[in-house]
């Protein structure tokens, strides 16, 4: 069993090199397929982060120019996601500033909408589709009802499956915040999660 | 002082930090225990759990059209780039290459042009121009080259990407 996690630890490691290498080189190829491997996740992301679906995929694309164009600074000694989503969370913040919004809570108020979560008619199957259709709606009117900070951190916790260090890293708030907003996330969660069952 | 208002609070925040890694062995013990006396505890901890469990369902994927015209523009840009670094190649190496000349010929050219001027009956100021002009010749040329150069390397400039709309 501790062979077997040293092993995956070690190729994730040596994954990670191969990644630098090709970004530093701007390897089409190499983009091309962390494009398709993460595609769902940092749309998934930026969706729950903007609250806006088409603001999502257009930070989406410049998310991908920014890996290109700063390559060069990913070491791959840290996980190839985790950066990723923290490239993401800066052009967010960009944008945001931008329109001279000051808070990710203010750019939800401002471009929020409720079919932020719809999923894109080549999603899931439409089996998933019916058999989580329920609970996926339950649960997306509470998170729309959350506020950008908490709801980033429940995602990238509980969806993206980011360990709490990893969350601390692409927000660069300390691991004390990232615990308290997951806890306030979950208790802020609870009431409109309730509320959207009944 | 405890930082929580009561044990409900405690357990509450104990078990949402349970859900998402792994609490001390006291701590869980001391959650155990009190989930095992507590019926409305144990019942908002069940909630909270399907709560995250209903989280993971919820379903946002990426359109074909968006990751298609993504990687399409991510090799466009990378082509652009390969071929900007091409063109400034010879820029760095006209560069380097009039640094070099202009730090290794000084003082023989110096002395050259004195010696000529001299010879020759010419004023000061003017074999001291033909020096200046003799020795800045290379990085002129280089500049001269980038100048040149400049319209295409501003044209293989990739402007801001806009929203897709293939």
């Amino acid at each position: 069993m501790q062979i077997a996690a040293a092993q995956a630890v070690e190729w994730t490691l040596r994954e990670n090199v191969e990644i630098a290498r090709g970004l530093r080189r701007r390897d089409p190829e190499l983009l091309d397929r962390l494009i398709e491997r993460y595609q769902h996740r940092l749309l998934r992301y930026l969706v729950f982060l903007t609250g806006n679906r088409e603001l999502a995929e257009d930070i989406f694309q410049e998310t991908w120019i920014r890996v290109m164009e700063r390559g060069k600074q990913y070491n791959g000694k840290s996980k190839f996601d985790t950066w990723l989503f923290a490239i993401a969370r800066h052009l967010v913040i960009d944008w945001s500033r931008k329109k001279t919004t000051t808070s990710l809570e203010a750019l939800q108020e401002q471009y929020g909408n409720e079919n932020a979560f719809d999923p894109p008619s080549s999603g899931p199957s439409p089996f998933d589709a019916v058999t989580t259709r329920e609970h996926r709606e339950s649960v997306q009117a509470a998170l729309t009802r959350l506020d950008s900070l908490h709801r980033e951190v429940l995602v990238l916790r509980f969806h993206e499956e980011l360990s709490l260090e990893e969350i601390a890293n692409i927000t660069g708030a300390p691991l004390s915040t990232v615990k308290s907003r997951l806890y306030r996330g979950l208790a802020a969660l609870k009431p409109s999660f309730s509320e959207a069952q009944l | 002082m405890s930082r929580f208002a009561n044990d409900h609070e405690r357990a509450f925040e104990l078990a949402c930090m349970a859900f998402a890694e792994s609490i001390v062995e006291n701590e869980r013990k001391w959650l155990e225990e009190h989930l095992a006396g507590c019926a409305e505890c144990r019942a908002r901890s069940q909630q909270t759990q399907e709560m995250i469990s209903a989280l993971k369902t919820v379903s946002i994927s990426a359109g074909v059209d968006l990751v298609q015209s993504t990687r399409r523009r991510v090799r466009t840009l990378c082509l652009q780039r390969e071929t900007r670094s091409r063109r400034l190649r010879p820029i760095w190496i006209s560069s380097a290459f009039a640094s070099v000349w202009m730090a290794c010929t000084a003082p023989y050219l110096w002395q050259s042009f004195d010696l000529t001027g001299h010879w020759l009956h010419i004023p000061d100021l003017l074999w001291q121009m033909g020096f200046l002009v003799t020795w800045f010749t290379p990085a002129l040329t280089g500049a001269a080259v980038a100048l040149w150069l400049r319209p295409q390397l501003t044209q293989a400039t990739p402007t801001r990407v806009a929203r897709a709309t293939a």
